[in-house]
């Protein structure tokens, strides 16, 4: 699922341009972010490092009776006599629910846009100057010295239309 | 140098931390969804690493549902993401606060 995740942002063009479009040039939210992560990484790192060394289990070997310890699970097949249940209940049960939900979004979502009388203009109503602009933005970005070409291209195809 | 077990802690806490900041700073929803998978996945280094220093196989056994759950989050998530695309193209999310009631 994380591949397709990736492949889903691999594939959405000029996700970056479009943010700075909308965020501008305001830097505060991006520093109080940062503070807020540094603060946050010192804080985990104090309570998965320290206190683990508070609650006395430093060493692997360690056998005292801790709180930790009393806990324990050194069964590697408990995943399948103790937690049998919630292994089905998430493994099966909530991702056969999230998939079936997916699907039934996607379809009530696909019969919405047909029959609603404000959907927006579906990319197949795209007119050849938007189409022109496109093709000129493009070529523009990948070959700089083929930018004159396309523009007058893209002008030509709105004179067209 | 050796690598101990307390590297791993650290490494799970500064990717958790790069997740909380992009989850804060951008606005793209597919981008915020990753920044989700990496600190649900800097949650199973530290799960991992503790369960090795306790010698305990729960652990592991979490990671297990911590993964399985995130693959949920992914298929629901996308498949709002993908519904909320269709209807208005280039949406951040601040846009899905036409949303509220």
């Amino acid at each position: 699922m994380i591949v397709i995740l990736f492949l889903f942002v691999i594939m959405l063009p000029r996700v970056d341009r479009a943010e700075e479009a909308a965020q501008g040039a305001d830097r505060r939210p991006a520093a109080a972010a940062a503070v807020i992560g540094a603060a946050l990484c010192g804080l985990v790192i104090v309570v998965t490092t320290v206190a683990t060394d508070e609650l006395g289990c430093r060493a692997a070997g360690d056998r005292a009776p801790t709180a930790l310890h009393r806990c324990r699970v050194d069964r590697p097949g408990a995943l399948f006599s103790d937690y049998a249940t919630s292994f089905e209940i998430t493994a099966a049960a909530a991702l056969a629910i999230a998939v079936i939900g997916a699907v039934v979004l996607t379809r009530a979502v696909r019969k919405a846009a047909t029959s609603s009388p404000i959907s927006l203009r579906p990319p197949w109503s795209c007119p050849p100057l938007c189409l022109g602009a496109t093709t000129a933005t493009w070529a523009t970005a990948t070959r700089p010295d083929a930018a004159d070409a396309a523009v007058d291209s893209a002008a030509d195809g709105g004179e067209e239309a | 140098m050796e690598v101990t077990n307390d590297w791993y802690l650290v490494l799970s806490a500064v990717l958790f931390a790069i997740g909380a900041v992009g989850l804060l700073i951008r606005r793209n929803p597919l981008v915020m969804f990753m920044c989700v998978e990496l600190m649900l996945n800097a949650v199973n280094i530290t799960f991992v690493a503790l369960g090795t220093r306790l010698n305990d196989v729960g652990g592991q056994i979490a990671v297990f549902f911590v993964l399985v759950v995130a693959a949920v989050e992914v298929v629901v998530g996308l498949a709002l993401v993908v519904a909320v695309n269709r209807r208005r193209a280039g949406a951040t999310a601040d846009d899905v606060s036409v949303l509220r009631g």
